[in-house]
């Protein structure tokens, strides 16, 4: 009885495991076939280990302009929204002053804003600001985040109060009590807050699909939309090396920061 | 006098302090989040194609939203799209969180494998599945002719078939999510509570149904919601499989919103629609908000 439910459970984790895997064993493989093989069944599913799709893909987009832009643009927003969202939620924690929880409620109020119910008007504040297809327009809209402001602030509230008063004998000054003290604390929830940032603005597409008109300009995912659809139904195995390449580096990063991912990920609900 | 003076200077350096820890942030949320919002709002009174001077029309924009069946069709497309993905993915991610939670070999290899899709960028597995879905020569056809089905659907390009492609897709990317979310869940029950139903001879069934189900309902929930609003928000796999094709078979809220603007330069329907999703997601945000404060309980 208790083998065969132990045969029950590992089948179907075998069976739900594997069908999650297998599209991406299939395009891996795929990418590694001639045109021809790739049409073959099953035998295309063993890899031949050609790699003269990954060749011509690379060739036919400036995908290494593509991954510069995509890191330059995640990185800055990581930078900067931790920045203004550490400031802020010190300010909503260890700052007295008027008014501090209603502007607190509005912060939490622009959580609950899906973006794509203001694409159109942040895109018409974009063309005000002349910044379609630039950097910016990409960077300075998530430059702050309300939920890194409250997610943030619930960390430092639980900062012991005896810390804080150590700091006030000692006479530190609120600058150097942040970053000497609150920070160098926090650092956790600061990595949680950031590799939540990293993974939105790296995965982003809609936003700079819409802002975006050349490819000096576009991130890796914008990219590899346009080559898609310009390679489409042309060859497919060249297709599936872009798209493997487009990959490989997130899952070179999944595999190294494994448990930070999956942590950052629970704890703060992330969704595409 | 100096007292107060003092006073007055402490107060207006703390003003300044205070503007200078928050004023970063705040005009960022208040330039990009907050003023849209507003825009929308006000904009969506007005009658608005690209390149024509706005004309005041009042509710005419939300009249035409509301008579266009496209939009009916999104709303519908929408909330199946919805009740698919969170119907089969919450019960399937139950199921495999209640197996990876026992002490069972190689647990940690099947919850890194399962989290795979999830990482994955979205454009890269929504074109993986394309491939997938090309008639006759995709996996999924290919492995309907090892079983002897006809397997020559052009599922994609289907209007029968592209809604529960796009589901399929949604919950194969987002099953170990999910899955995650159920496994964080069950460190808030008490396994004393599992043993003492044991002792008292009730059988796996009945333990899952009166014991862990009860307390794993605040977490049940909360995937419900998080899940919903990730698929009202949902985009891109959209935009990739189908574009929202075939005959608006996969068109959803969110991709009528870009369409509208983006492709008919229709801004005044689409900031409209745009006022009407805004409305439906913040109430279930509004939703989550509630219940999260007790539901989630992330032990290590």
């Amino acid at each position: 009885m208790r083998t065969l439910s132990q045969t029950v459970k590992y089948g179907i984790l075998i069976i739900v495991v594997g069908l999650t895997i297998f599209p991406i064993w299939w395009i891996f493989s795929t990418s590694l076939e001639t045109l021809q093989s790739a049409f073959q069944f099953p035998a295309g599913l063993i890899p031949h280990g050609d790699w003269q799709n990954y060749l011509a893909a690379w060739k036919l987009a400036p995908w290494l302009r593509f991954f510069g832009n995509s890191m330059l643009i995640s990185i800055t927003t990581v930078l900067l929204a931790l920045f203004t969202s550490t400031l802020a939620a010190f300010a909503f924690t260890f700052l007295a002053w008027r008014g501090r929880e209603w502007v607190f409620a509005g912060v939490l109020g622009t959580m609950m804003v899906p973006f794509e119910a203001i694409l159109v008007p942040d895109y018409l504040i974009i063309r005000q600001f002349d910044w379609i297809n630039t950097y910016t327009a990409q960077i300075i809209p998530f430059a702050a985040s309300g939920f890194a402001i409250f997610f943030l602030r619930q960390f430092m509230r639980s900062l012991p109060v005896e810390i804080r008063d150590a700091a006030n004998i000692d006479g530190a000054s609120d600058w150097g009590y942040l970053w000497r003290i609150v920070v160098p604390n926090i650092r956790a929830a600061l990595a949680t807050v950031g590799i939540y940032l990293f993974l939105l603005s790296w995965n982003a597409f809609l936003w700079p699909l819409v802002v975006t008109t050349t490819a000096n300009r576009e991130p890796i995912q914008v990219g590899l939309a346009n080559f898609v659809q310009t390679a489409n139904g042309t060859d497919w195995t060249v297709v599936a090396a872009a798209a493997g390449f487009v990959t490989l580096p997130v899952l070179v990063l999944y595999f190294v920061a494994q448990k930070q991912i999956t942590d950052a990920i629970a704890r703060t609900g992330l969704k595409g | 006098m100096t007292l107060i003076k003092d006073r007055h200077t402490l107060q207006t350096f703390n003003g300044v302090k205070v503007a200078l820890f928050i004023i970063p942030a705040l005009i960022v949320l208040g330039i990009f989040w907050v003023l849209p919002l507003i825009m929308g709002f006000i904009f969506s009174l007005f009658h608005w194609n690209f390149g024509q001077n706005p004309v005041w029309v009042g509710w005419h924009e939300y009249q035409l939203v509301m008579s266009s069946s496209l939009f009916w069709q999104s709303l519908v497309n929408t909330i199946l799209f919805a009740l698919g993905v969170v119907g089969v993915g919450t019960a399937l991610a139950i199921m495999l969180a209640l197996i990876l939670y026992q002490e069972i070999a190689g647990k940690g290899l099947f919850r890194t494998l399962l989290f795979i899709p999830y990482v994955m960028p979205l454009v890269a597995s929504s074109t993986i599945w394309l491939w997938i879905y090309q008639p006759g020569v995709g996996l999924l056809d290919r492995m309907l002719q090892l079983v002897g089905l006809p397997g020559s659907t052009s599922w994609v390009q289907n209007t029968t078939w592209a809604l529960p492609a796009i589901i399929l897709f949604t919950i194969w990317y987002s099953l170990g999510f999910t899955t995650l979310l159920f496994l964080a869940g069950l460190t808030t029950v008490s396994p004393e509570l599992g043993e003492a139903a044991l002792i008292d001879g009730a059988s796996p069934w009945m333990r899952f149904r009166r014991i862990t189900w009860p307390l794993l309902s605040p977490t049940t929930l909360f995937v419900i919601i998080v899940n919903t609003i990730g698929v009202f928000q949902s985009f891109t796999q959209i935009f990739e499989l189908t574009r929202g094709g075939p005959l608006g078979a996969t068109t959803t809220l969110t991709y009528l919103v870009y369409e509208d603007a983006f492709q008919y330069f229709h801004f005044g329907t689409s900031l409209a629609t745009g006022v009407l999703l805004f409305i439906v997601v913040a109430g279930i945000t509004a939703l989550q908000f509630l219940v999260s404060r007790r539901a989630i309980n992330y032990g290590d």
